[in-house]
């Protein structure tokens, strides 16, 4: 039992764990940002209810109820979310209307944050109503950002968020040959008209890259047309897998941003069967390790679970334990780093996070065996680890902004690494 | 296995109970700021990310570091921070400011992970600003003029004049600068001043001193030195900056540069040897990559390397070509504005009469991350049309001497 419930811990952890870092460039936590002002002179934003479950991080009701885990009960607990103004880059101002952040001078970005009532220097005194607090003063405001709960596609297509880590998309192309980009805002809600109505978008199905200028030079495009909360065109019907790129200017005169669909079958309903799970973009816990060598099971349990390849997941995608020899590292390090190419390549970005932190996990632990080298491989070793953790994490950012080109920069930095790396370890014991 | 599965979720569900109201709060970090970041930050960066410091915040409290969780994340990626530009795989140089890679994933695991405290009783040391001479007192202190910063501009550069008032040449060892407000001194050049005009070949090293917050002076310890000219004056050049944090305040600032001589009464003089470009290509150039060599006409020890002109936001190569094709790597620098240091090789690096310097520029910004999240690059002022670099040097087989 034991065994088994490491495997899966791990391989839960592993594979969820990368998808919250790169889907929250916000912390998950914030501070207590304090802003003046009256504590409740207009009516409350009305309460939202969420379910603390890990894997249930997307559960968002408007009433109260339980978790939909049957197995775990949990009850749906209230939080008021309002939208607000922050910095792209912290969270250490958030404020009520656009403006420029006062650390960088870059234009503030909306964030979704939990608001509460509570008094200065502690928490203990929160709460969801204003109130007074002991010294008789009004509760003030405090606002808290919320992490991406949930970066999981809605209607069967590619989920991406925009650099502006507010926007999220999601593209869908269905098999009457239509093309639908779902638009939603950081806690993957759908966006509201007033918010939808700016965003000016294309659909580019042919491009090419003209040297002389530096530019793609576009063959073909269909004009995203707003029905609702998406846009839309019909593009026919295309030889799979189709590759099709979202070109989407999300206010007017802003730059543009490229999001990169792959399609390998036409988008299905989220509620038909899926015969492989696609990796999980939501959040677990990684238990934190009584020692160092909790962290490293034994080579033994090296291989993928063979349970988790029955249900049908993608090797690629399950979490293995850091083998103990250089050798196996080294072997699993390429597997990794072509298990990447892999699903950039056939367009799965989301995806990309699992080998790379894998990867990431193996040249952090041939780093520990870099004493065995010689003085002058050591010197390759240390640099190059650095840029693999480095580049992972890129990967693992760029892998939810959906641009490949960007993905491709980074996967170049990591491949040159772990060549580095691979260079200096005997291949043999 | 679904049973299976339904206990690891328990556990995980169980490991991870939430505060009311917080269900968003995920933590997938095995790290702690308490554990493992909080030493971390204190011994890499708490020489500025410290109350008072010159950092734009401080990151030496769990409440202090949270909120820039995202904003250390992409500093770290992009390798924006530490600010050591150096690719620590090309040449081999001193007190590279770098983390390790675990202490490079402990934090972004962290910042990624959902920022968790550790335990709330754990009481951790307070950190405060250490502003001190980290050689000892130096020799000769000379204090600066007061500088006033008015409450508007956010930065300025301010040039001082200061006479040393030594009555006959001596050797120096090293020179350092205390700042007056450590928040509000950005980087200093203190130099020699001087009527001779540069020559294009080596000449006496005039600059003493490239000053960055957080890097310790080098002190020339090996026989070389610089020569401080009886009665010479010191040319202080120091840019000053304010953080958000005072912004629309008025600042003032008193620093002293320090002076440490050389014990020795003979050494060998530090020269500088200049490399400059060609004309560097323009915005809408289609090649973006410019290479130029400089042939070196005696034997010669280079000991460090100063980018003193360069654009902010491109990779700079430097490697030398010995005269039997030996090619050794010198540097590799994606250059920021604001962290134009001196860098000191490991070794003094020997090339023979012939060898050739060779740079090549890459002007393409390196940094994908901005470019990726449209973060807002350095400002770009227009940049300067040619390269210069300088080469700290010593003539091979000079012999100590008086100064």
């Amino acid at each position: 039992m034991r065994p088994a419930l490491l495997v899966v811990v791990v391989a839960l952890a592993g594979v969820t764990a990368g998808a919250q870092r790169a889907a929250a460039p916000k912390p998950a936590q914030a501070p207590a940002a304090k802003v003046p002002g009256a504590p409740a002179a207009q009516p409350l934003e009305p309460l939202s209810y969420v379910c603390t479950m890990p894997g249930d991080e997307n559960v968002l009701e408007d009433k109260p109820g339980v978790c939909p885990n049957p197995k775990c009960g949990m009850k749906l607990v209230p939080v008021r979310l309002v939208s607000k103004w922050s910095c792209a880059t912290n969270t250490a101002f958030i404020k009520d209307a656009p403006g420029k952040c006062p650390t960088d001078g870059s234009e503030l970005v909306r964030v979704t944050v939990e608001m509460t009532f509570g008094c200065p220097g502690t928490k203990d005194l929160d709460t969801l109503e204003p109130g007074k607090c002991p010294d008789g003063t009004p509760k003030q405001r405090k606002y808290a950002a919320r992490a991406h709960g949930n970066h999981n596609p809605q209607h069967g297509g590619q989920f991406f968020m925009a650099p502006d880590a507010w926007h999220h998309v999601e593209g869908v192309y269905l098999a009457s040959g239509t093309f639908r980009l779902y638009l939603y805002d950081d806690f993957t809600k759908p966006l509201k008209a007033i918010d939808a109505r700016p965003i000016a978008a294309r659909l580019v199905t042919k491009q090419v890259y003209d040297p002389s200028t530096g530019k793609e030079n576009e063959l073909e495009k269909f004009a995203l047309v707003r029905k609702g909360s998406y846009l839309e065109a019909s593009i026919g019907q295309r030889s799979l897998p189709a590759r099709m790129s979202a070109k989407v200017a999300f206010k007017t005169g802003d730059k543009e941003n490229l999001f990169d669909f792959t399609f390998d079958a036409f988008s299905r309903d989220p509620a038909a069967p899926k015969t492989a799970p696609a990796p999980v973009k939501t959040t677990s816990a990684a238990p934190r390790p009584s020692s160092p060598a909790a962290t490293k099971p034994s080579a033994t349990a090296a291989a993928p679970d063979p349970n988790l390849i029955e249900l049908g997941v993608n090797p690629a995608l399950i979490a293995t334990p850091i083998p103990e020899t250089v050798p196996e590292m080294l072997a699993q390090l390429r597997t990794r780093t072509a298990q990447i190419r892999e699903f950039i390549d056939k367009g799965e970005f989301a995806a990309v996070y699992v080998p790379a932190f894998q990867a990431k996990d193996l040249a952090l632990a041939l780093d520990e065996h870099r004493r065995e080298l010689t003085d002058e491989k050591q010197k390759v070793v240390e640099p190059a680890v650095q840029k693999v953790v480095r580049s992972a994490y890129m990967l693992d950012a760029f892998g939810d902004l959906g641009n490949k080109q960007q993905i491709l920069e980074a996967y170049a930095i990591f491949t040159a690494a772990v060549k580095e790396i691979q260079s200096a370890f005997p291949e043999k014991p | 296995m679904k049973k299976v599965v339904c206990v690891g979720l328990v556990v995980l569900a169980a490991a991870l109970a939430t505060e009311r109201g917080e269900a968003h709060k995920a933590v997938t970090s095995k790290y702690t700021y308490n554990d493992d970041v909080f030493p971390i930050l204190r011994d890499r960066c708490g020489r500025c990310h410290v109350p008072g410091g010159v950092a734009p915040m401080s990151l030496m409290t769990y409440d202090d570091a949270f909120p820039w969780g995202e904003s250390i994340r992409a500093e770290l990626i992009a390798a924006h921070m530490p600010p050591w530009n150096a690719d620590g795989g090309f040449g081999e140089l001193k007190h590279a400011h770098a983390l390790s890679p675990s202490e490079l994933d402990v934090i972004l695991t962290w910042v990624t992970g959902g920022n968790p405290r550790g335990s709330l009783d754990q009481k951790l040391p307070a950190v405060t600003l250490v502003n001190d001479w980290t050689m000892g007192k130096p020799d000769l202190l000379l204090p600066l003029p007061e500088y006033a910063m008015a409450a508007d501009p956010m930065e300025d550069t301010k040039e001082f004049t200061i006479a040393t008032s030594t009555t006959e040449p001596r050797w120096v060892r090293a020179v350092d600068l205390l700042p007056g407000t450590p928040a509000i001194v950005r980087s200093a050049v203190v130099y020699v001043k001087s009527a001779a005009a540069p020559t294009g070949g080596p000449a006496p090293e005039q600059v003493l001193a490239r000053w960055v917050p957080g890097q310790d002076p080098e002190p020339l310890d090996s026989g070389a030195a610089y020569r401080l000219p009886a009665g010479a004056q010191l040319g202080v050049r120091i840019h000053y900056k304010k953080t958000w944090s005072y912004e629309s305040k008025p600042m003032t600032d008193r620093s002293t540069v320090g002076v440490y001589f050389a014990q020795a009464s003979t050494a060998q003089e530090m020269y500088a040897l200049p490399l400059t470009s060609p004309a560097l290509p323009t915005a809408d150039a289609a090649n973006k990559s410019i290479t130029f060599s400089q042939t070196i006409d005696s034997d010669l020890r280079v000991l460090a390397l100063s980018p003193e002109q360069v654009p902010a936001n491109i990779t700079l190569q430097v490697q030398a070509v010995l005269p039997n094709g030996t090619r050794s790597p010198m540097i590799r620098l994606n250059t920021r504005a604001d962290w134009a240091r001196r860098y000191w090789f490991e070794r003094p690096m020997s090339l023979p009469r012939g060898s050739k310097i060779e740079v090549t520029a890459n002007l393409v910004d390196p940094d994908l991350m901005s470019a990726a999240f449209g973060t807002p690059a350095a400002p770009k002022a227009a940049g300067p049309s040619t390269l210069r670099l300088a080469l700290s040097v010593i003539p091979a087989g000079a012999k100590a001497v008086a100064p």
